[in-house]
């Protein structure tokens, strides 16, 4: 059959992009002839398949998007920043050790004092008083 | 989820997602995630960058949602920021092409193979699978015009403007596309049908 010289605009048709006016030519051309009934036809099962072929697809897209939420983002940033000041903390921590270990009459080394010096012996003497004296001694000692 | 929520509108879920409502968008998702991601599969061909695409309209949906004009067009405007996603992505694999390729980069490329997951999944759906093969033939703005006809529900006007092409223009881009399906699958076997 000798091909149409303005061929009907059928997927438009189907598509429901034509004016009621250019529907209703469409559908007077179909009445007519064959050839664009069976084309008419052919574009509905290409639908038909298009839709059905992704149907059994196993999707559920929310978990990974839950997770990109900025909401849990930041929730997320509240806990990281947490994390970064307890570590700053503990590294400060090691360092103060550090250093009082290292040098000056520190607290371990008022202790140590403390330990070689007679006034914990002294029955006398209470325990704050023992070491608010020792204290004293230690920091005349930082001085000298 | 309570049956009520399941059964509100898209635009009275869009404005609960505008107040930061999470569950709200976990019902737009189950609504709406089967065609996003068909679009981006049929219209990048690899299944990975679909649901990365996918996951990314979403993610933009919450975000621009205070932006969404209530007027019971949310498929529209859903798959214009589909539409505008792959083109990026169609643009940025473009660019990819001309750059040195490393391991990298060329898994992100032009070249990603095609993967049809979902098909292999379907025994017996073998025309599925030819249909998303003779998809995959298509030059690249009748794959987007198609994508955005077919899954998203655009008019041809809404996809010219996406396009910057006339009605005329995406009709014409649409025939030729629907043209050479036909072609393909009855070349593939699928005669009867076609």
């Amino acid at each position: 059959m000798k091909p149409h010289e303005h061929p009907p605009r059928l997927l438009a048709y189907l598509d429901r992009q034509l004016s009621d006016r250019q529907s209703e030519s469409v559908e007077k051309h179909l009445v007519a002839c064959a050839e664009c009934r069976r084309e008419l036809q052919s574009l509905r099962a290409l639908q038909m398949h298009l839709d059905e072929a992704l149907e059994s697809f196993e999707l559920d897209l929310w978990p990974d998007i839950a997770a990109r939420l900025p909401a849990r983002s930041r929730t997320r940033g509240m806990y990281r920043l947490g994390y970064a000041l307890l570590v700053l903390v503990g590294l400060g921590l090691g360092a103060f050790a550090g250093w009082t270990s290292a040098g000056g009459r520190s607290t371990s080394s008022s202790l140590d004092y403390l330990a070689e010096s007679s006034l914990l012996d002294s029955p006398q003497a209470s325990f704050s008083e023992s070491y608010l004296a020792a204290l004293s001694d230690g920091d005349a000692e930082v001085g000298q | 989820m309570t049956g009520n929520e399941r059964s509100l509108h898209d635009d009275e879920l869009v404005a609960r997602v505008a107040a930061g409502d999470e569950t709200a968008l976990r019902l737009l998702v189950d609504r709406w995630q089967r065609p996003v991601f068909a679009f981006f599969l049929r219209c990048l061909g690899n299944e990975e960058d679909a649901r990365d695409l996918a996951q990314e309209c979403f993610l933009k949906v919450y975000r621009h949602a205070s932006g969404y004009e209530a007027k019971g067009r949310f498929r529209s405007w859903l798959f214009r920021i589909a539409g505008n996603l792959c083109r990026s992505r169609l643009r940025r694999r473009r660019i990819l092409r001309w750059l040195p390729l490393n391991e990298e980069l060329s898994s992100v490329g032009p070249a990603a193979p095609r993967s049809f997951e979902a098909d292999a999944r379907q025994e017996g759906h073998e025309i599925g699978r030819a249909i998303e093969e003779c998809v995959a033939e298509l030059p690249e703005r009748q794959r987007l015009a198609f994508g955005l006809r077919h899954e998203g529900n655009l008019s041809y006007r809404e996809i010219g403007k996406l396009l910057h092409s006339s009605e005329s223009a995406v009709e014409s881009l649409l025939v030729r596309a629907t043209r050479h399906l036909q072609e393909c699958l009855r070349a593939k076997g699928f005669g009867d049908d076609f």
